[in-house]
C-alpha cells in the first residue's frame, strides 16, 4: 500500500451567494479505506464531492494520488466519480452509453468490463439494448453504478450510490464497496443511509452547515448525535 | 367590396403601432433593469430601431401612394408586401431580444403571462409569414396545393411546441389557444384581402363555414366535396385533427419518448457513439425540430409555387433538414454529467462530439439523395459535411455556441443554391 493518500483535501472551500457551501474542509482517504460523508439535506455533501471531482471551482487543494488540479487529466484518470446528476440521454441504450464512456474515459476494454459489471447488477443483454427512457429509475441507477465500477482506479467518489436501489441491490452495493476496498481502492461516498455508512466505512465525516468534522469509526447513535448537534 | 378611407386606415394602424411601440418599450425597459446582458440588450434595441425605421418609412410611402384616390381599398396588392415587411421586422426585433427575455420573465415584477404574450405573438407572426404565400395564392385563385395543407398543419404544431412552457394541465389548453390564434389570423388575412375589412363578423363567417358541411351535409362524400371546395374549412378541420393527434401523441415530454422507442433501439446498435449521441439529442428535440422543418420546407415550397423565388429542390431539402437540426446545433454539444465527470480531456470530448454531429447530419441527408432533381448537388454537400468533421477542432472553439450551426447552414445553402442553378 502506498504511503501517499489516494485523496488529500486541504482547506477546500466553495460557498454560494446564499452563504451555503463548504468551508475549509480537510481530510484524507487512504488506499484500502472507505470514508463516508453524512449530513442533512443542504449541508454541502454534493458541493464537496463536485469540487473533489473537478466539476466545480473551489478554493484550497485537492490531490489525487499526489496530482492536483493543475494536472487535471492525471487526476481524472485516477478517480471514478458518480455525480448527483447521472441522467443519461433518453434515446440511447446502456451499451451505447458504455461505448461513449470507453471512448471518452480513455479506458480501452471498458465496454467488455461494463457488460460483466452490469450482470452483477442484474442488467442483462436485453436491458443494455433498451433505450434509457424505457428503464425504471432503479435500473438507470444500476446502469450508472455498472459504468462507474467498470473503471479500475485508485479512488472512487460516489454521491449517494444507494439511491433508488432495492434492498437486495443495496446489499450487493455493500459487498461491492467492501470488495473494492479489499482490492486496495480508496472510496469516498456521500450517503443518507447512516446504517450503511457505519457498517462499511472506516471513518465517517459529518458535514453540517458546510463544516466537516471527522468522527472516526463510530456507531449510528454517535453519528445522529453529531448531526443533530451541528444542525 | 367595401372600401375604407385612408384616414380610417391610418388611424387604426397608428393606434396599433402605438400599442406595439409601448409594448416593446416596456419590454426593453424591463430588460435593461433586470437582464445581465445589458450591452446585448442595447445592441438589440439599436438593431430593432435600425430595422424598423426603413420599413416603417416604406410602409408610410406605400400608404401615401394609395392616398391619391378618394377611398382606399385594402385588398390592393401593395398591402401584402407592406404587411410582410412589418411582420418580418417585428419578428426580427422579437428574435433579437428573445435572447434575454427569459431573464425578464424570471426577475421582472410584471406578470409573466403579460411578458410571455410578446414572445407568443412573435412566434405567431413567424407562422403567419409562412402561411402568407398560401393565403395569398388562395385569394388569387391559385389551385389548392397539398403543400399549403402541410404548412397550415405545421403552424399550430410549431406554435404549440414553442408555447409548451405552460406544461401540465395547461398544455392542451395552450395548444388549442395557439391553434385558435393561428387559424383566426389565417382567416382574417384571407378575408381581409378578399372582401375588405371583416373585423366585425369574421367569427361568424368562420363558424358558418365550419359548421355548414358538418350539419347541413352529413353525407360523407358531399361533406368531403364541400370541404375540398372550401379550403378554409379543410384547414380548420385538418388543423384541429392535427392538434388532437399532437396533443394525444406527445402530451407531456416525458411521455413522448415512447413514440420513438424503436429509434432508440436502433441507435443502440450504432457503433458510432458520438453520432448516436447527436441523433439522440435530435430525437429529444424532435417536436420543435420537426415542426420547424415542415415549416421551413413548406415556406420554400410556397416560394417556388407562387414564384417568389426559384429555389433549387436540394436547397428546399437542406432548409428543412437544417431546421430539423437547429434545436441541437444551436447548443454546444456536451456529454451527460456522469460521463463528463470522468473524462480526462474535455477538449477532446468537445471536438469529437462536434465531429459526431457532422456525421449524424450527413446521415440524415442521405435518404434525400434519391429525391428527383436534388441528387447531385445534395450528394456533393453530404460529402462536404462528411469532410467538415475533420475541421471539428475549429468548429468546437467557435463562440457563441450557435455559430458552428449557422456556418454549416450558410455553407450548405450556398453550395445547394449555386449547385442547383440551371
Amino acid at each position: 500500500m502506498s504511503a501517499r493518500p489516494a485523496l488529500e483535501v486541504l482547506r477546500l472551500s466553495r460557498t454560494y451567494r446564499s452563504g451555503r457551501g463548504v468551508r475549509a474542509a480537510s481530510f484524507q482517504v487512504a488506499r484500502g479505506e472507505i470514508v463516508a460523508l453524512v449530513g442533512p439535506n443542504g449541508a454541502g455533501k454534493t458541493t464537496l464531492l463536485e469540487a473533489v471531482c473537478g466539476l466545480a471551482d473551489y478554493l484550497g487543494s485537492v490531490r489525487v494520488e499526489g496530482f492536483d488540479r493543475e494536472q487535471e487529466a492525471a487526476q481524472r484518470a485516477r478517480m471514478a466519480c458518480l455525480p448527483e446528476d447521472r441522467d443519461f440521454p433518453p434515446f440511447l441504450a446502456g451499451s451505447t452509453v458504455a461505448r461513449l464512456a470507453e471512448r471518452f474515459w480513455e479506458q480501452p476494454g471498458l465496454e467488455h468490463r461494463f457488460v460483466s459489471e452490469a450482470e452483477r447488477w442484474g442488467l442483462g443483454a436485453a436491458e443494455l439494448e433498451t433505450p434509457v427512457f424505457a428503464l425504471s429509475q432503479g435500473m438507470r441507477e444500476k446502469l450508472a453504478l455498472a459504468l462507474v465500477f467498470s473503471r479500475t482506479v485508485p479512488l472512487y467518489v460516489l454521491d449517494e450510490p444507494e439511491a433508488h436501489l432495492d434492498p437486495i441491490m443495496r446489499d450487493r452495493l455493500e459487498s461491492r464497496l467492501e470488495g473494492l476496498r479489499s482490492e486496495g481502492s480508496a472510496l469516498l461516498l456521500a450517503t443518507h443511509d447512516v446504517h450503511l455508512a457505519t457498517r462499511v466505512a472506516d471513518s465517517i465525516l459529518a458535514i453540517t452547515r458546510g463544516e466537516v468534522a471527522d468522527l472516526g469509526r463510530v456507531g449510528v447513535a454517535e453519528v445522529l448525535r453529531a448531526l443533530d448537534s451541528g444542525s | 367590396m367595401r372600401a375604407t378611407t385612408i384616414g380610417t386606415f391610418l388611424r387604426r394602424r397608428t393606434r396599433w403601432f402605438g400599442v406595439m411601440a409601448a409594448w416593446h418599450g416596456l419590454l426593453f425597459r424591463e430588460e435593461l433593469r433586470h437582464s445581465p446582458y445589458r450591452s446585448f440588450t442595447l445592441l438589440s434595441l439599436a438593431g430593432a430601431v435600425f430595422l424598423y425605421f426603413p420599413f416603417a418609412a416604406w410602409g408610410v410611402r406605400e400608404v401615401l401612394a394609395l392616398a391619391g384616390e378618394e377611398g382606399f381599398d385594402p385588398a390592393d396588392v401593395s398591402v401584402l408586401p407592406l404587411a410582410y415587411a412589418v411582420f418580418l421586422v417585428w419578428v426580427l426585433g422579437a428574435g433579437l431580444k428573445g435572447r434575454t427575455l427569459w431573464w425578464v420573465i424570471r426577475s421582472s415584477p410584471v406578470p409573466r403571462a403579460v411578458l410571455g404574450l410578446d414572445r407568443a405573438l412573435g412566434v405567431f407572426l413567424v407562422a403567419l409569414i409562412v402561411a402568407g404565400p398560401y393565403v395569398w395564392g388562395a385569394v388569387q385563385g391559385a389551385d389548392f396545393q397539398p403543400a399549403a395543407l402541410l404548412s397550415l398543419i405545421a403552424l399550430p404544431l410549431w406554435l404549440s411546441a414553442r408555447l409548451r412552457g405552460a406544461g401540465g394541465l395547461w398544455y392542451p389548453f395552450m395548444l388549442l389557444l395557439s391553434a385558435a390564434m393561428g387559424w383566426s389570423m389565417a382567416f382574417l388575412v384571407a378575408k381581409y384581402l378578399d372582401q375588405g375589412l371583416v373585423f366585425e363578423d369574421y367569427n361568424y363567417e368562420m363558424a358558418r363555414q365550419l359548421l355548414r358541411p358538418v350539419f347541413a351535409r352529413l353525407h360523407l362524400p358531399e361533406f368531403l366535396l364541400v370541404a375540398l371546395r372550401a379550403p378554409a374549412a379543410v384547414h380548420v378541420l385538418v388543423g384541429l385533427g392535427a392538434l388532437w393527434g399532437l396533443a394525444s401523441t406527445l402530451g407531456e415530454r416525458s411521455d413522448d419518448t415512447n413514440v420513438f422507442g424503436f429509434v432508440g433501439t436502433w441507435l443502440a446498435r450504432w457503433r458510432d457513439a458520438p453520432a448516436a449521441l447527436a441523433m439522440s439529442s435530435l430525437l429529444r428535440h424532435l417536436d420543435v425540430g420537426l415542426s420547424q422543418a415542415v415549416m421551413a420546407g413548406a415556406f420554400a415550397l410556397a416560394a417556388r409555387t407562387y414564384g417568389l423565388a426559384a429555389l433549387p429542390p436540394g436547397l428546399v431539402v437542406w432548409w428543412a433538414v437544417a431546421a430539423l437540426w437547429w434545436p441541437v446545433w444551436k447548443e454546444r454539444p456536451a456529454l451527460p454529467a456522469a460521463l463528463a465527470a470522468n473524462a480526462p480531456d474535455p477538449r477532446r470530448v468537445a471536438v469529437e462530439l462536434v465531429s459526431g454531429r457532422h456525421r449524424a447530419l450527413a446521415a440524415t441527408l442521405v435518404p434525400f439523395l434519391l429525391l428527383p432533381g436534388a441528387g447531385a448537388p445534395l450528394a456533393v454537400w453530404v460529402v462536404l459535411i462528411w469532410l467538415l468533421q475533420y475541421g471539428s477542432g475549429w468548429f468546437a472553439q467557435l463562440d457563441p455556441a450557435w455559430l458552428p450551426g449557422l456556418l454549416v447552414f450558410a455553407l450548405g445553402s450556398a453550395v445547394l443554391w449555386f449547385g442547383g442553378l440551371p
